[in-house]
C-alpha cells in the first residue's frame, strides 16, 4: 500500500484541474508588502498554498492553478486579494466532494 | 442575445435544482447555469444530506439517488490532548425507510444525479457557464453576464443559488460588501477509502448504516469550529472547519490542523489502512438569523448558502434548508404567475421572506439565532471546556484506593482551580440560555 500524502502539495496531486490560463486571482502587491503581520495570513490560511511570499522581493507569488476554490483568501484579506471564480468549466473538478 | 428567459437560475446545486423542478412542473421555462464542467464538480459539504425536502420533490429519491448510508448513529465528542468524552446516540429504527431522512452523501455524485432529474422534467441545465455579474436596470435585475464569452442572458427573474460567496448578492447590495470573518467557516476535508466491512466493524454499523461524528475542543485546537467524520459506503469523510477569524488567529494551516486531528490517539485507529481519495476545501456562511441578507430585490431571489440559510446548531443542517428555500422560491413565482403578476416585480417576490419565516428554515434559524454570536463573544467555551471536562472525567474514573468521596472533592477543587465555581455556574446558565 502506498503512503498517504500528508502535505498540501502532495494532497493537491489527488485533484483534477482544467487549467485556466488567465488567473482568476489578483493581489495588490504594494498593499501586500505593506501588510506587516508576520506571517501574512493569506500565506497560511489558503488550503492549497496559492500564496507564497517571495523572500527576495517581498512580493506575493500566486500559484492560481493550485486553487481549490474555497475563497477563504478574499474573506481574509479583501483589502489586497481579488478572488473570483475561474471561467466557466475551468479550475478544480471535484469527483467526490 | 435578445431572447428573454422566464426564470434563470444561477448554480446547479441543491437550492437551484430544487427551485427548478417545481417551476418546470408548473410550466415555467427554466434555465440553470452552472460554472462547473458538470453539476457537483465545485460542490463540497461535510457529508450529511437531510432528505425530507428532496423526498417532497422526488418521492422515490431514497431508492434512486446516489446516497451513501443511512445515519443511525450520531455522536458528539469533546477531545482533550489525550482523552475523549462523547455522547453517542444510536437509533436502530433509523436503519429502515425513510431512514430518519438522514443520509451521508458525496456531492460530486449526488448533485450530478439531482441535476439530471431536473433535466428529465424539462429544465435546461447548462454547465460550464459562470455568471460574472448581474445586469441591473432601474433597480431591477434583468439578467446576467456569462463567462466565457461576455454573453448576456436576460430573464424575467433570476434566482441566485450561487453558493457561499454570494458575489452577486453583494454586487446587488443585498448584503454587506465584505463577508464577515467571524461567520464564514472554512472547512477542509478528505475522503478516505476503506472497505465496507472495515467501516461497519470500526463504527459498529450494520450494512448500509452510517455514522455522523462531530468533535470539539482539541479536534480544532480549541478554536471556534469542529472536526467531523461521516461514513460513506466505501469511504469516510473526515474534516475540520474553523471561522476565518480564528483561522487567522491560529497562524497555522488547516492542513496541519487536519493532520493533527487525524493523528489524535482516539482518531487514528479509525482511519488505519485507508487511502486518501480526495482533498477538498469549502466555506460555510454561518451568519445566523440575526445577520441574514435581504432575500429579494426586483428581479432577484436568493436561495441556499447565498441567502445564508444554515442551521449551525448541533444539527448542522444546510442542504435541506437550501432545498427548502428553492422550493419556496419556486412557490413564490408560481403563485405570482397565478395571480397574473409580473413575476419579477417587488410585489410578486415579497411573500418569499414570509414563506421562509413560516417554514422550518427560519423557524429553526430563529431558535438558534444567538449561537454564532455567542461562541464568538465567549471563545473560552470551545477553547477550555472540552479539555477540562475530559480531564475531570479522567479523574472521576481513575481507579485507586482513594475513597470516591475524596475523588469527588478533588474534582470540585479542580473545577475551582480551572474555572471557579461561580464562573462555572454562570457559564452553564449562559450557554443554556444561548442554545435554548
Amino acid at each position: 500500500m502506498k503512503e498517504n500524502p500528508k502535505t498540501i502539495e502532495d494532497k493537491l496531486y489527488l485533484l483534477t484541474y482544467r487549467s485556466d490560463h488567465k488567473s482568476h486571482i489578483q493581489v495588490d502587491q504594494e498593499k501586500f508588502k505593506a501588510d506587516k503581520r508576520n506571517p501574512k495570513p493569506i500565506t497560511y490560511i489558503c488550503p492549497a498554498k496559492v500564496y507564497v511570499e517571495d523572500p527576495n522581493t517581498g512580493e506575493c507569488i500566486i500559484n492560481h492553478e493550485n486553487c481549490v476554490e474555497c475563497g477563504t483568501c478574499h474573506v481574509v484579506s479583501p483589502e489586497y486579494v481579488t478572488w473570483f471564480y475561474p471561467e466557466g468549466g475551468k479550475g478544480v473538478q471535484y469527483k467526490l466532494g | 442575445m435578445d431572447e428573454e428567459f422566464e426564470v434563470l437560475i444561477i448554480g446547479a446545486g441543491p437550492a437551484g435544482i430544487s427551485a427548478a423542478i417545481p417551476l418546470a412542473r408548473a410550466g415555467f421555462e427554466v434555465m440553470v447555469v452552472e460554472r462547473g464542467e458538470y453539476p457537483g464538480s465545485k460542490n463540497v459539504f461535510g457529508g450529511i444530506l437531510f432528505t425530507h425536502q428532496l423526498e417532497k420533490l422526488l418521492p422515490d429519491a431514497l431508492e434512486n439517488a446516489p446516497l451513501e448510508r443511512s445515519v443511525t448513529r450520531r455522536r458528539f465528542a469533546a477531545l482533550s490532548a489525550e482523552n475523549e468524552i462523547a455522547m453517542d446516540v444510536k437509533v436502530t429504527p433509523w436503519r429502515d425507510k425513510p431512514y430518519n431522512h438522514t443520509m451521508t452523501a458525496l456531492r460530486g455524485r449526488f448533485d450530478r444525479w439531482y441535476a439530471e432529474q431536473a433535466e428529465a422534467e424539462g429544465v435546461n441545465v447548462i454547465p460550464g457557464m459562470m455568471v460574472s455579474e448581474l445586469l441591473v436596470e432601474n433597480g431591477r435585475v434583468v439578467g446576467v453576464k456569462i463567462q466565457p464569452g461576455d454573453e448576456e442572458f436576460r430573464a424575467k427573474v433570476v434566482i441566485s443559488g450561487e453558493g457561499a460567496h454570494a458575489f452577486l448578492a453583494r454586487q446587488a447590495g443585498l448584503m454587506a460588501k465584505e463577508l464577515p470573518k467571524r461567520h464564514m467557516i472554512t472547512n477542509v476535508k478528505e475522503v478516505i477509502g476503506l472497505p465496507k466491512e472495515k467501516i461497519e466493524d470500526r463504527f459498529l454499523l450494520e450494512a448500509n448504516e452510517g455514522v455522523a461524528m462531530e468533535y470539539f475542543g482539541e479536534a480544532v485546537k480549541g478554536y471556534f469550529g469542529m472536526g467531523f467524520i461521516y461514513s460513506n459506503e466505501e469511504s469516510i469523510s473526515i474534516g475540520i472547519g474553523l471561522t476565518v477569524h480564528d483561522l487567522i488567529k491560529s497562524k497555522q494551516t488547516l492542513n496541519d490542523m487536519l493532520e493533527h486531528f487525524k493523528n489524535h490517539k482516539t482518531i487514528r485507529k479509525l482511519l488505519e489502512g485507508g487511502e486518501i481519495l480526495e482533498y477538498s476545501a469549502h466555506m460555510i456562511p454561518e451568519y445566523g438569523y440575526n445577520h441574514l441578507p435581504q432575500m429579494t430585490m426586483p428581479g432577484l431571489l436568493l436561495v441556499g448558502d447565498t441567502a445564508g440559510l444554515i442551521n449551525g446548531s448541533v444539527y448542522h443542517e444546510g442542504t435541506n434548508l437550501a432545498m427548502g428555500s428553492g422550493i419556496l422560491a419556486a412557490e413564490t413565482l408560481i403563485e405570482a404567475k397565478e395571480h397574473g403578476l409580473d413575476i419579477g416585480s417587488a410585489e410578486a417576490l415579497a411573500p418569499y421572506r414570509q414563506k421562509l419565516e413560516d417554514s422550518f428554515i427560519l423557524k429553526d434559524m430563529f431558535k438558534f439565532r444567538k449561537i454564532p454570536d455567542f461562541f464568538n463573544k465567549f471563545p473560552h467555551y470551545l477553547r477550555d471546556y472540552p479539555g477540562h471536562i475530559a480531564s475531570w472525567m479522567e479523574e472521576y474514573f481513575t481507579v485507586s484506593e482513594t475513597p470516591k468521596a475524596d475523588i469527588e472533592k478533588g474534582i470540585l477543587k479542580k473545577i475551582k482551580r480551572d474555572i471557579g465555581l461561580w464562573r462555572f455556574a454562570v457559564d452553564m446558565y449562559k450557554v443554556g440560555r444561548a442554545v435554548r
